[in-house]
């Protein structure tokens, strides 16, 4: 795995230096600030697999190197870790904001370095795995969507990668949970929704629902992401404020002022359910994020009223029958 | 963890109690800009920023009371960003603190 770690202390980029030698990770590149390591970006041959970034750098911080990177498109996707001692939430808030995959506070616990690298890795390589196997196929574009694919959201206030989400929690509950409900959201009737759809249409349609979900949480500090299918996981400080039917309303109206169409032309209604919020205040990290799917899965049960029951055991109609 | 690895760190150890006494003569410098009668408006964000540095290798290279010093440090100051003044007694204690275990690194 090809790394680009950022770091101007040079103590700390040699201690990274002999902490990745040793558990097993040799192919690392060292910047010194943001901007030199835009410049590497710029010049490097090859792409990199992930990046480990300060945040407290003199002249341009880590959350906007973040920021820049995510703005080419080599690296829409790619895993960036913070490694920093500002453990704050405000810091938090933005590296996650901003584009961040994973959070690693200093002191560096090379345990800990150990495992997230770890996982960081085997995601690299399953990515580059799919990555292949698509290119061995048709063009992705028009393909069939794979419904159960959890989607990568770009430009939408609040919405991240699932896995970014797991790890806001995870770093969250290290600070204080208190204040804070996790929150689950399903596409009414999905299956036959998005049955038949390409990969991009399937892609846009979620992406336009995302949008509404962001639009109506804005008032409270929040993150969202896609986890598959028609459903949506989500983090919120709105806490006892936040109210499902009242949600369910207002994205109800943002969906029908967007008034979303198939692109045969059909007009696409979507209806969505939110789960009642669980409040995490006291909860432990996995329980959290254990919290996440069950909401998740609230939401799911609360499509299923009679007339979806019913529609459940209709034969599927395809689009544009 | 390997020979290798603990002969590195041991190094890097080394390197880092070389400079922690330059930044610790920066820091009693810092700290007697901010107490002066005409206090320095920048000697708060020096402290910061050399107790920011500290904090984030002193304890990954086994000086852990130093680097939760630090870290303790560099909390207060950003936690009452700009309402600082000289005569702060907590501010006061904890840099206090933070060049006595930079004199003594544990």
């Amino acid at each position: 795995m090809k790394i680009l770690a950022v770091d101007d202390d040079e103590v700390i980029r040699r201690l990274m230096s002999e902490i990745l030698t040793n558990i097993g990770f040799r192919d690392v590149t060292f910047a010194a600030s943001g901007k030199e390591a835009l410049n590497i970006l710029q010049a490097a041959k090859g792409p990199f697999d992930c990046f480990l970034l300060d945040i407290e750098m003199p002249g341009m911080t880590g959350i906007t190197l973040v920021s820049h990177i995510r703005k080419m498109p080599d690296y829409a996707r790619t895993p960036i870790l913070m490694v920093t001692s500002m453990a704050e939430r405000a810091y938090v808030d933005s590296a996650f904001a901003a584009g961040a995959t994973d959070y690693v506070n200093k002191p560096i616990d090379v345990s800990e370095m150990h495992a997230r690298l770890q996982l960081v890795s085997e995601l690299v390589s399953e990515r580059k795995k799919a990555k292949s196997e698509r290119t061995d196929g048709t063009d992705g574009a028009t393909a069939l969507a794979d419904t159960s694919e959890r989607l990568h959201i770009e430009n939408i206030d609040g919405v991240i990668d699932y896995l970014s989400l797991e790890n806001y929690l995870l770093q969250l509950s290290r600070l204080s949970l208190f204040g804070n409900c996790a929150f689950g959201v399903a596409i009414k009737d999905s299956k036959h929704l998005f049955e038949g759809l390409s990969h991009y249409e399937f892609h846009s349609a979620v992406t336009d629902v995302a949008e509404a979900l962001s639009e109506c949480l804005k008032p409270h500090r929040f993150f969202l992401a896609h986890i598959g299918g028609g459903d949506f996981a989500g983090i919120t400080d709105a806490g006892r404020q936040f109210d499902a039917d009242e949600f369910e309303l207002a994205v109800g109206q943002k969906l029908r002022e967007m008034d979303l169409y198939y692109s045969n032309g059909r007009p696409m209604v979507v209806h969505i359910s939110a789960s009642d919020p669980i409040q995490l205040d006291w909860r432990s990290s996995r329980s959290s994020v254990n919290a996440l799917l069950e909401a998740v899965g609230n939401a799911e049960q609360k499509t299923l009223s009679p007339a979806d029951a019913l529609i459940e055991i209709r034969p599927p109609v395809k689009p544009g029958h | 963890m390997n020979a290798n690895f603990l002969a590195g760190l041991e190094k890097l150890r080394e390197k880092f109690l070389a400079e922690l006494s330059q930044r610790n003569a920066s820091l009693k410098d810092a700290f007697s800009r901010l107490t002066a009668e005409d206090a320095d408006e920048n000697a708060i964000e020096d402290i910061s920023w050399i107790a920011h540095k500290v904090s984030g290798s002193a304890a990954t290279l086994g000086f852990k009371e130093l680097g939760e010093q630090a870290a303790r440090t560099e909390r207060l100051i950003l936690g009452t960003a700009g309402s600082h003044s000289a005569d702060d007694a907590a501010l006061r204690a904890e840099v206090t603190a933070l060049i006595r275990l930079m004199d003594d690194p544990r």
